[in-house]
């Protein structure tokens, strides 16, 4: 087993999972010791070839139960796991993000209703209504800026320990951290102009009449 | 300068209508001092309101130097009470989170005047108002009768001819009810239009004419 002629040379392939580095591997032919054989089959009615198989080799090998897998459902199972980590880390994500922003719409609410009053004051000393969205938008999305520059480095570290399971990784450009940012303060702009518009249109009258 | 034709103002409720001001006719010339009077409910703050262009008559003509407000637009109302009316509140209404000074300067900004005008302005109602030394303090660190003395500056600060009272001296006790209408005593002899509701007898004497008001109905002159 340790010497025969090379018949070929293949290109590198990952037969480890992902996790690990293609190391040096040699395949050889020793017909006296298998334990495998691989068929190829065709797909359309495979059930009547694994019908002859099994025949064949009950016939071969009366005794040995017949055992077979598909390859390719073996390589799934590889990343069986993998996979389940990235569907529950993709529904929880979607939570988290879900139940962030229920916050910042709670939390614009809640701002635009403490400062009804002062917008009222506002509007009486001659601010217009969009004056008045655009000076609750704007002290809001400061914060929602900086939630992002806290966050930034937080995610790096955590997306870059996990990335280091894995001898073969993507790498985490800047482009990603631009697109969250982008995304929650859309978010953000949304649900305080919702709120600042409502304010905006409250009549000083009413907001400003009984104390 | 001020012109009312037959204003009502009613609040429906499903099918009830609440009236608040019945067919209020009545005229203020410029450099007057005006006293509305009226137990409450009345309909005081709501014809103030009015005046002020804060509040839309239901029905009825109101000419300000002989301009229909009431078929103006929001837009255009905002441009007009901005420039012409001061309005001091009851409750002075000033802003908690800004400063005396900064509390002084927002309706310049809203006027956009330039910052250098700005400075001078405001310097100019402290010294007035002899409240240099708050400049930098917020309104929960005054007592009220500071606060509406710069609610009063706040009101003036854009040269307004027509200054609108709600109540100034309600929230004040008398020595400084005294010095607030001793303040506006001045500012109409300096020929600003002063149009106060009060329920107070004496505030009203500083006036020159007294309105009551009845259940909306204008009662007597």
């Amino acid at each position: 087993m340790n010497k025969g002629p090379v018949i070929g040379v293949v290109k590198d392939f990952h037969f480890r999972p992902l996790h690990q580095k293609i190391e040096p591997a040699a395949l050889y032919i020793y017909p006296k010791l298998f334990q495998y054989i691989s068929v190829r089959i065709s797909p359309t009615d495979f059930s009547r070839s694994l019908d002859f198989l099994k025949a064949k080799w009950q016939a071969l090998v009366p005794g040995q139960t017949f055992q077979y897998s598909f390859l390719d459902e073996d390589f799934d199972n590889l990343y069986k796991a993998e996979m389940r980590l990235g569907k529950i880390f993709t529904v929880v994500t979607f939570l988290a993000i879900f139940i962030a922003c229920l916050g910042l719409f709670g939390l614009a609410a809640f701002e635009a209703l403490q400062r009804t009053k002062e917008m009222g004051i506002r509007k009486v000393l001659g601010a217009s209504a969009a004056g008045i969205v655009l000076l609750l938008s704007k002290e809001f999305t400061k914060w929602v800026l900086l939630a992002n520059i806290i966050a930034w480095p937080v995610a790096y570290y955590a997306m870059n320990r996990w990335l280091q399971n894995f001898a073969y990784r993507i790498n985490i450009g800047p482009l990603i951290f631009i697109q969250s940012a982008v995304l929650a303060l859309l978010v953000a702009l949304l649900t305080v102009s919702y709120q600042a518009m409502k304010v905006s249109l409250a009549n000083p009258v009413d907001t400003l009449r009984y104390e | 300068m001020i012109r009312l034709v037959d204003i009502t103002k009613y609040y429906s409720t499903g099918y009830v209508k609440t009236f608040a001001l019945r067919n209020i006719d009545f005229e203020v010339e410029e450099g007057e001092f005006v006293t509305i009077m009226g137990p409450s409910g009345a309909g005081k703050s709501t014809l103030l309101y009015i005046l002020g262009m804060l509040d839309a008559p239901s029905s009825g003509e109101y000419y300000f130097y002989d301009k229909k407000v009431h078929i103006l637009t929001e837009k255009q109302l905002t441009e007009l009470h901005k420039n012409h009316i001061g309005f001091v509140f009851q409750s002075y209404h000033l802003i908690d989170d800004l400063t005396v000074y900064e509390n002084l300067e927002t309706p310049l900004l809203y006027k956009k005047v330039k910052g250098s005008e700005r400075k001078g302005k405001v310097a100019d109602m402290l010294d007035r108002f002899r409240i240099v030394a708050k400049k930098d303090l917020f309104p929960n660190q005054l007592s009220g009768g500071q606060q509406q003395k710069v609610a009063v500056a706040r009101a003036v600060i854009t040269e307004p001819r027509l200054i609108l009272a709600d109540e100034p001296t309600g929230n004040l006790n008398t020595k400084e009810g005294e010095e607030i209408m001793e303040l506006f005593k001045e500012l109409n002899e300096h020929g600003t239009t002063i149009l106060q509701v009060t329920h107070s007898e004496k505030n009203a004497s500083y006036s020159r004419r007294i309105i009551n008001l009845l259940d909306g109905w204008v009662v007597d002159e």
